[in-house]
């Protein structure tokens, strides 16, 4: 271990020493003006974790033993994680000061989540993954049970534990399979493993597959695989490991909901992007292909069909992350083709950063149009918000149009992304299908427009809320146009600077 | 001035921006001086820039998106310099005349504005992913007018029309991604060339006929793809109707000639039968329909179906005089249609109702009305001496030729037009006044000069069509004329 180690993981260190700092600072100080200044501590060291990454732009650089790689597609993820956890803090102010939630241990798991996420992303050792994932997900249970005193979070925390600690453990399960039958591989084929690189590595992993005749249909790889592909899934929300998803979105408050739902996505979308290049044109590839496919597939129908008739706002957003995973997923389909990455990596990129601001937007409508604190829920509390509120209804309506893919919203763009790659991959039934299910999801996000610009108000009371949480869903709107007329000027250079979409391979790693 | 295209659409734009920063009161205003100037500027530029000359002028290029491969591509021949005007036109009486709702004035004229706006985008953009954004695109400002300003029915109204559209123009899409992947560009001119070369697979040609044409059925609501208009119609506000119905439907049409036909290849030609048997069926359905309604509007909304058979026949027959006289006739339908949603207004406003059976003795009380309503009238059911005639004669003597059966049945369409519109013009407008106290119906200065001027367009066309008519044919399809495999 080194500085250059220390460098590379710079992003996730300086997330969870100022989680640990926020935390002590907030024991140690009494006095309440002390703690509003926690909220900006924590914004500090997300901004430094965020510089922190971006000064390792444009290299390939590997730390810890090989157990860390970072690259472009790295920093664009840490970036935007370190993005999300400040703008969760600074959404959440209203919310914990209502309920008088404790503010010290909030900042600290939101930043003890984003830093598991970070090491998740960056990892190239599956069980560095699986350390980040746990790190990630322990403090996701406790957010999402945050507010204790209501029910309906304390079953949202309860339900997500039991799920996800079930799914560690397959996950887990898959790793030791991973690592057994690479290992018994590589010995009984004589394959020596590379200088410094465990069985678990991913670039191991690539070398036995590329390499060992056969071992691509290994029985025990190929059921690790899945099982590790499913539990990673599960964390992303994709069906049929969805189940859980509309339960918590509904039950845990709006601004824990948006951070819960963005920061899992780009964790396990970016380590199953790493990992599916390493299968891309081996016998697995197909296998998982299948599976992938599938799940994909499912997650557009069910999510968008659930979302049709939902009454409940937030229910409808945990079944349209379903759906949107599935796109998602699609996108990823390409990237185990063996010469369509670069365009799937960079549409994948680009599709989870546009549905994470999107969707953080959205939650902090849910919280801004809330009335003392409880998030507006009810379709019916939207009924006649033109009337009331134009400048939220119009915010609200962007991202339900973004989110259903309409031109001039970024969610075209994200859209038409997926569907070129994916069709460059020749997947032309599959993009019928999915075409149907954006009919179906179309809408269910109309229903909530419907009811909020065509319906006069049947409450008239005027919509107070802290500028904290305004702040964010109109900023979030704004980039939604910006980023869906001009991605080139908004955001699209910085990804075009970053995304190496460099396939990691045992060669360029050493 | 390569720029005009952008100058025309800027305008309206900008304007839109100014009413939504703007008081309400101050947002009719602008909005027509908006559309009106953006109007002259179409109406200078375009006949002093090149109109009669043959091929695209006032060429533009600027990149947008270049990695995506989206442009600033514009380019006008003879038909889409007829159809930006008609829709520059159109915007102007639709925030002129129209009347405005007495809530959220400025989202009505917001998105009248970029409604009309987003149509010239897509009549005028060569690059095929420009015209898909501005053709969806211009959806959204529709369905804010339906649903905040539109009738009783209005939300449902909104929504069907929305899905409707929206699943065709996904299909669209996907075709034109596939097209997009094969040859690496989403420029029409060179996807021209290369489709008619033979540099795309056949079954994606195929694929992008279908999809295309399901696409610009929908929108233009061609039978079996018409079942979202009847209600959006009626419960369209009349301004967002105005551009609806007389320039956003024609991009249906106009997305037949420009795309559908030259870019689906020899299988595109293959349809030909069957969309002009669905035209067919779409003037006989449309009028049987229209017969039996009771709402004035609605009489009216169905009755555009079966125009837009005709003008659907006259697109894809391959005639070439039947091809101008449907470009002609969607001018046409345009100002006919737009002046008796208008009519409408007038009656449903002073009368209190749209129903025929309550309506009668319009004719006495309000004799200018009467007649002006009655010249409409004329030309909507094609009576020689209005523009209606001209466009229909052409259509059908120019389709009779290849499909004999399918235009005597439209041919049957024309009388069945003059007998639900003459009946209920009877009905409505003759008679004795049925209710308490009808109204007469009485126009202000700007009402009476727009629908002198639409009266006056209407005879106008039916007694010189041919410099519009020389205009029309310049529509992209003669030079290539070669290529394509003439319908026999």
């Amino acid at each position: 271990m080194n500085f250059g180690d220390i460098h590379a993981a710079g992003a996730p260190i300086l997330m969870a020493a100022g989680g640990s700092i926020v935390l002590l600072t907030d024991l140690a100080s009494k006095r309440s003006s002390m703690r509003k200044a926690g909220t900006i501590l924590a914004v500090l060291f997300c901004f430094a974790a965020m510089i922190c990454s971006y000064t390792l732009a444009g290299q390939l650089r590997t730390a810890f033993a090989n157990g860390v790689a970072v690259e472009g597609l790295v920093v664009t993820m840490q970036i935007l994680l370190g993005a999300i956890a400040a703008v969760t803090m600074v959404a959440s102010s209203e919310l914990l000061s209502v309920f008088h939630l404790p503010k010290g241990e909030y900042r600290a798991l939101v930043m003890l989540a984003s830093a598991g996420a970070m090491v998740l992303v960056q990892s190239l050792d599956l069980v560095n993954a699986f350390v980040g994932i746990e790190i990630m997900s322990v403090a996701f249970y406790v957010l999402a049970g945050y507010r204790r005193s209501q029910a309906a979070s304390e079953e949202a925390g309860a339900k997500y534990f039991l799920m996800g600690a079930f799914v560690s453990a397959i996950l887990l399960f898959g790793i030791a399979l991973v690592y057994g039958s690479v290992g018994m591989a590589m010995k009984a084929s004589g394959m020596e493993l590379p200088q410094g690189f465990s069985y678990t590595n991913i670039v191991s992993i690539s070398n036995a597959i590329h390499q060992i005749p056969d071992f691509g249909t290994n029985p025990l790889f190929l059921l690790g695989t899945v099982m590790l592909i499913g539990a990673l899934l599960f964390k992303a929300g994709v069906a049929p490991f969805h189940m859980v998803a509309p339960d918590v979105y509904q039950g845990a408050p709006a601004p824990i909901v948006g951070f819960l739902a963005t920061t899992s996505k780009v964790a396990a979308f970016t380590i199953l992007m790493r990992f599916f290049t390493v299968l891309a044109g081996a016998e697995t590839g197909t296998a998982v292909q299948a599976v992938v496919i599938g799940a994909a597939l499912l997650s557009i129908l069910v999510g968008n069909a659930g979302a049709a008739n939902q009454t409940s706002i937030k229910r409808l957003f945990g079944y349209s992350s379903v759906a949107h995973g599935g796109y998602i997923v699609l996108g990823l389909l390409a990237s185990l083709g063996a010469n369509s990455q670069a365009a799937a990596i960079t549409a994948v990129t680009f599709y989870v950063v546009a549905y994470s601001i999107t969707t953080i937007g959205s939650f902090a409508v849910v919280a801004w149009l809330g009335k003392n604190g409880e998030d507006a829920d009810s379709l019916v509390t939207y009924r006649g918000l033109a009337k009331r509120n134009l400048g939220a209804a119009i915010t609200f309506g962007i991202f339900l149009l973004s989110l259903s893919g309409i031109p001039l919203t970024v969610g075209f763009l994200t859209k038409l992304g997926i569907f070129m790659s994916l069709l460059s991959s020749g997947g032309t039934w599959i993009a019928v299908v999915a075409l149907i299910g954006s009919a179906i999801g179309l809408y269910a996000y109309l229903r909530v427009i419907s009811q909020m610009f065509f319906y006069d108000a049947e409450q008239t009371d005027a919509v107070t809320s802290d500028g904290a949480t305004k702040l964010v869903a109109v900023s979030a709107a704004t980039l939604v146009i910006v980023m869906g007329v001009f991605p080139s000027q908004a955001l699209l250079p910085s990804f075009e600077k970053s995304v190496t979409a460099t396939p990691v391979s045992g060669d360029e790693s050493k | 001035m390569n720029q005009l295209i952008l100058v025309i659409v800027a305008l309206p734009i900008l304007a839109a921006v100014l009413v939504a920063l703007m008081r309400e009161q101050s947002a009719k205003p602008i909005a027509i001086l908006g559309s009106a100037v953006a109007c002259l500027v179409s109406i200078f530029g375009l006949t002093t820039g090149g109109m009669v000359d043959k091929g695209f002028h006032h060429v533009l290029n600027a990149p947008w998106l270049p990695k995506l491969g989206l442009m600033f591509s514009f380019g006008l021949d003879g038909m889409s310099s007829l159809l930006v005007l008609l829709t520059t036109f159109l915007s102007v009486i639709a925030v002129t005349v129209a009347p405005a709702p007495t809530t959220a004035t400025r989202a009505y004229y917001f998105s009248i504005l970029v409604a009309g706006a987003l149509t010239n985008v897509a009549f005028a953009s060569l690059n095929i992913l420009l015209f898909y954004i501005a053709f969806e695109a211009a959806l959204i400002p529709v369905l804010i007018a339906i649903g905040m300003f539109g009738g009783a029915d209005r939300s449902k109204a909104a929504i069907q029309f929305f899905v409707f559209t929206v699943i065709g123009s996904l299909l669209l899409l996907s075709a034109i991604i596939g097209i997009r992947i094969q040859t690496g560009t989403f420029d029409y001119l060179t996807l021209k060339d290369v489709v008619q070369s033979g540099g795309v697979d056949a079954s994606l040609v195929r694929w992008f006929a279908i999809a295309s044409f399901i696409a610009f059925a929908t929108k233009a609501a061609v039978v079996p793809f018409h079942a979202w208009l009847g209600r959006a119609y009626v419960n369209t506000p009349t301004g967002m109707l105005l551009l609806l119905s007389g320039a956003m439907a024609k991009l249906g049409i106009y997305g037949l000639i420009r795309f559908t036909l030259p870019l689906g290849g020899e299988f595109a030609q293959s349809l030909v039968p069957l969309i002009v048997t669905l035209g067919a069926v779409s003037v006989v359905y449309g009028a049987a329909v229209a017969a039996a309604q009771s709402d004035i509007k609605a009489v009216i909304a169905f009755s555009s179906i079966s125009h837009m058979g005709y003008i659907v026949i006259g697109a894809v027959v391959g005639d070439d005089s039947a091809r101008s006289g449907s470009v002609l006739q969607m001018l046409n339908h345009g100002i006919t249609t737009g002046a008796l949603f208008i009519c409408c207004d007038f009656i449903a406003r002073f009368r209190g109702s749209r129903q025929v059976s309550s309506l009668g003795g319009i004719w006495a009380d309000s004799p200018l009305f009467s007649r002006l309503l009655l010249i409409f009238t004329f030309s909507s059911v094609a009576l020689p001496l209005t523009n209606g005639f001209v466009g229909e004669f052409l259509i059908l003597l120019g389709a009779f030729q290849a499909f004999p059966v399918q235009t005597a049945i439209a041919a049957t369409g024309a009388v069945g037009s003059a007998v639900y519109m003459l009946w209920m013009i009877q009905r409505s407008v003759y008679g004795a006044p049925k209710g308490d106290s009808p109204k007469a119906i009485v126009l202000g200065v700007s009402e009476r000069s727009i629908l002198f001027a639409l009266a006056l367009m209407i005879i106008g066309i039916g007694i010189a069509p041919s410099p519009l008519l020389a205009i029309a044919s310049d529509n992209g399809h003669k030079a290539s004329a070669a290529l394509q495999p003439e319908v026999k």
